[in-house]
């Protein structure tokens, strides 16, 4: 059991999401960096999926009202227990009465927006359609359906295997998959329906320009700026089913891309969708940082996905020998 | 015959060694190469060795400085190295609350189990 | 277009979007076409749009092509589904604060209040598909001459029961949030309960009836 100290609007409970109620009208919801929440769970054994709290605003503090385990991963927010430094991407074990205490995310060429604080047995908060993950519109999933508050008693599911003492961790993602283009942090794009409706001169910049991620930007939607992009006549779309990672020009030109908190079906013109395996990137990019957009072949997003699964892959068997191997020990 | 610490570590510095270590009758000479450097292993410091193989990192891969540079005070527990292998980062624990003390392998040098890493300055009397 | 779009939404789903105008029958082959597919090996859902199909990947496939020529084959297959759904009435109060953009609908459309109002609930609303938010449905049915553009601004909070104009669509809200259409009136009607089976109140095939019970001017 956990005890939230923060008055932390916008910290929810994520797992990797809600799939097959699209058709109900319930949009993803899920993990930002879903990665992050992977490797927490890796490092405590969890099941991969297992939900846990996703901290976007800083510093965030609670306390451990029973002895766990516990990992962070995601930004580097030099975390602290009672007053001792963590290192990040880190798993160990608090003792009863211990507080965490996360600050703001550490500047630097890695540096990233989203932490995520995974328990040993996984957030216990009830299934909800299929997910743990907080549903904020129409106020289900997660806990109570909403995002955290100052008091708010958080439960633990039954813990798996022991944590070496002193605990352990993993090189970060960002390492491991690092991606740029001209020294920008890159993200693959396959081209959408309307791609071949926009003037060649903005299916240029799309490609070319360094796009900033603007403080209108959150887990609904990241907007960035950048050289407008216009179609070659207005358009006009029936509403259709939609994905994270859709790449939406609005009236004006500057694009939306569609995050995890996104409604599940939209009618503005899409000019690209950043593919599934590169999300994560966006959803640990900084505001006012800048992204490029790489275009990718099919093949080249079902590699991607491999990649990444086979991180997820060798992370999982290197944490469970580990902790296997200390426990004998 | 009398050597100086100065000619010894001389000695230490052309020679293949990475360590060298004179015990006698109120004498105790530990030297240790790091890097270019020839460095005292103090006698009232205690010395973390590696726990297995990998990498010795000071540094978190996320990060521009160490987890605890010498002369950094530390709590008992504290992670103050890294050992990488692969993807997986062990800690390298502070054995009691003291002073960080200086590193005995380079950054990012492969290290085998047993290795010494970095000198370790606990508080006196009981932590 | 007389050929159906076929387009990627990534690696995650792929897009169906049948051709010509946005029809009831179109809808009634667009609901068989999910019911097909959604019995693919690499289907993870089949979300029927207006007129189109997403099909979402429970794992991506390595090669497309065969998919895409499937879906073709299947659409061409695809007779009408006639679901045989209920109907069901929503008192809706029009204009007033629960309304607040009728002003806009008046002046774009030329017409006033009551020829709005009585064209809004004249039709048959036939459920074409869920969206946008929890419970949330695409009516087909609205009559073109209520035709109002979406909001230049979207308003960052309408209520839920809000009854909303966007286009050539119209729509109830079924929870607080953000929208870019023209709300002119609102109903109390619960759409959505998580825990419920199913959780939506209204199903595609279903019929919705909107009844003026007052007109606020």
């Amino acid at each position: 059991m956990i005890e939230i100290l923060s008055d932390t609007a916008l910290a929810t409970v994520q797992d990797l999401g809600r799939a097959g109620s699209l058709g109900a009208g319930v949009g993803c919801a899920g993990a930002m960096d879903d990665l992050a929440l992977i490797a927490g769970n890796l490092l405590l054994g969890n099941a991969q999926g297992d939900a846990a709290i996703e901290v976007q605003v800083f510093p965030f503090q609670l306390r451990f009202e029973t002895r766990l385990s516990f990992a962070l991963t995601g930004a580097d927010c030099g975390a602290t227990l009672d007053g001792m430094p963590l290192p990040p991407w880190w798993a160990c074990t608090a003792e009863a009465g211990q507080v965490l205490r996360l600050g703001p995310p550490r500047r630097g060429a890695l540096q990233a927006s989203r932490a995520y604080l995974c328990l040993a047995g996984g957030v216990d908060v009830p299934m909800m359609l299929g997910s743990r993950s907080t549903q904020l519109r129409g106020a289900f999933g997660g806990f109570n359906g909403r995002a955290l508050r100052r008091g708010d008693r958080i439960a633990a599911g039954p813990a798996t295997a022991p944590l070496p003492a002193g605990g352990f961790g993993l090189e970060p993602a960002a390492i491991g998959l690092a991606l740029e283009c001209d020294r920008v942090p890159a993200l693959r794009v396959l081209p959408a329906a309307e791609y071949d409706r926009y003037t060649a001169t903005s299916q240029d910049n799309l490609w070319r320009a360094p796009w900033r991620i603007t403080p209108q930007s959150d887990r609904y939607g990241y907007r960035l700026a950048g050289p407008a992009l216009e179609p070659l006549a207005p358009i006009e779309l029936r509403s259709h089913g939609i994905v994270p990672g859709v790449i939406q020009v609005p009236h004006g030109g500057q694009p939306i891309v569609q995050m995890r908190d996104a409604q599940p079906s939209g009618g503005y013109p899409k000019i690209g969708t950043i593919i599934d395996a590169d999300l994560w990137r966006l959803g640990q990019a900084p505001i006012g940082s800048r992204v490029r957009f790489v275009r990718c072949s099919w093949d080249e997003a079902i590699a991607a996905a491999e990649e990444n699964q086979r991180w997820i892959a060798r992370a999982a068997r290197l944490a469970d020998l580990y902790r296997q191997h200390r426990a004998a020990a | 015959m009398t050597v100086t610490r100065d000619a010894v570590a001389a000695v230490l510095a052309s020679s293949p060694l990475n360590e060298l270590e004179l015990r006698g009758p109120g004498v105790h000479l530990h030297l240790r190469r790091s890097g270019d450097a020839i460095v005292d292993v103090a006698a009232s410091a205690d010395v973390i060795t590696a726990p297995g193989v990998g990498q010795f990192l000071l540094r978190h891969p996320l990060q521009d400085s160490p987890l605890a540079s010498a002369g950094t005070r530390v709590v008992a527990g504290q992670v103050i190295a890294l050992l990488q292998v692969g993807p997986l980062l062990r800690p390298m624990l502070a054995p009691a609350a003291g002073v960080a003390g200086a590193p005995l392998a380079a950054e990012a040098s492969l290290v085998g189990y047993g290795t010494a890493l970095l000198c370790f300055h606990p508080d006196a009397g009981e932590p | 277009m007389s050929t159906p779009g076929i387009s990627l939404l990534g690696s995650s789903a792929i897009l169906f979007e049948a051709p010509g105008e946005t029809t009831l029958l179109t809808q009634q082959r667009i609901w068989a076409l999910s019911r097909e597919v959604a019995g693919w090996p690499e289907t993870g859902e089949a979300v029927p749009g207006m007129n189109n199909l997403m099909l979402r990947f429970a794992r991506p496939p390595r090669t497309l092509d065969a998919l895409i020529t499937r879906l073709k084959v299947a659409w061409e297959a695809a007779e009408p589904l006639p679901l045989d759904g209920r109907s069901i009435e929503l008192d809706v109060t029009y204009g007033g604060e629960g309304g607040p953009h009728m002003a806009d609908v008046i002046r774009h459309t030329g017409l006033g209040i009551d020829d709005i109002v009585a064209l809004h609930t004249a039709p048959d609303y036939p459920v074409f598909a869920l969206g946008s938010h929890p419970g949330y449905c695409y009516l087909g049915g609205m009559d073109p001459r209520l035709t109002t553009p979406r909001r230049q601004v979207p308003v960052l909070r309408i209520p839920g029961g809000a009854v909303s104009i966007g286009g050539s669509q119209t729509g109830v809200s079924a929870s607080d949030g953000p929208s870019g259409w023209n709300t002119i009136g609102t109903t109390s009607a619960v759409f959505f309960d998580p825990a419920g089976n199913p959780p939506a109140l209204f199903q595609p095939g279903d019929i919705l009836r909107l009844r003026a019970v007052r007109v606020l001017r």
